[in-house]
């Protein structure tokens, strides 16, 4: 028998899942065009958060070794916002740095396997995994505060507000309720909110990057 | 850009807005025109194809740069 925010947090986890996958395959479409190195950082990332999303969502159906799954769920968004953080790092350094071309994202990924490599081996116990839960969160909101610094820097000269600032804002409240969830597990409002906040943002980024593609 | 408006140009200026020697701008213009982009002779004249492939290019460019990745 289903709670209806058990159901909540099952749907919001595949939808986000859908928008995440959505926003990946525009953006490879973007890189495809360009080909600039660094902007393969993009479509990883939110393909990495897809599936993170998607491993929060199934935990809620089937019978994932709940350990397991959560560990995914923490490796898989924060390799995620790596990339994307990566991306703009790069983005910065492109010209300066053209030689290293896409060696972080593969020594990224490298680490994330090996990571997972790791958690799947050793069945850490339950305790590990919420005593390193909190920091988690605190690097995913380091890691979008940079993004957000990096995005308003490059678009300062903008005098209306970027969606895509909104998106990533959004984004960064999502880990900061989760950060809130984490501390108290019985804040359980701060965990639905965090839930519809991701879908906010992702909403923004889905139609930005649509209607960029039928308009501009 | 009354250049670009009418669909052909002259190869020079292709050459000075690029800013590429010569022998590597007629490769790639030999590579654009076996892809229908460009038709290559005496002058330089963009086709639909062409042009229709700089309207969705511009369109990556700018949501790139609404990403503040280019």
């Amino acid at each position: 028998m289903f709670s209806p925010l058990l159901v909540i947090f099952f749907f919001s986890g595949f939808v986000s899942a859908g928008l995440s996958f959505s926003i990946a395959y525009l953006m490879l479409v973007s890189f495809k065009a360009v080909r600039s190195a660094y902007l393969v950082g993009f479509p990883i990332g939110f393909t990495l958060l897809g599936m993170s999303y998607l491993f929060s969502g199934t935990q809620y159906v089937l019978s994932l070794p709940e350990n397991l799954s959560n560990w995914l769920n923490l490796l898989l968004g924060l390799s995620g916002f790596a990339f994307l953080a990566i991306t703009y790092f790069l983005k910065k350094k492109s010209v300066k740095w053209r030689f290293i071309g896409t060696f972080p994202f593969l020594a990224l990924l490298a680490l994330f396997v090996v990571a997972v490599g790791v958690v799947v081996a050793y069945d850490f116990p339950t305790s590990w995994y919420q005593s390193v839960e909190l920091e988690f969160h605190i690097l995913n909101l380091g890691l979008l505060g940079y993004v957000i610094y990096s995005l308003s820097q490059a678009l300062r000269n903008e005098v209306e507000l970027s969606s895509v600032v909104l998106g990533f804002t959004f984004l960064a409240i999502e880990q900061y309720s989760l950060l809130l969830w984490s501390l108290d597990r019985s804040f359980t409002w701060s965990f639905v909110f965090a839930q519809f906040i991701r879908l906010a943002g992702l909403v923004i980024f889905v139609i930005f990057i649509m209607k960029g593609f039928r308009h501009a | 850009m009354t250049q670009e408006a009418s669909g052909v140009a002259k190869i020079t200026r292709v050459q000075n807005d690029v800013n590429l020697p010569s022998d590597r701008l007629r490769v790639r213009l030999k590579e654009m025109n076996a892809l229908g982009l460009v038709e290559y002779g005496a002058k330089l004249t963009s086709t639909q194809k062409g042009r229709a492939f700089m309207a969705e290019y511009q369109k990556v460019v700018s949501i790139l740069q609404q990403f503040g990745l280019l």
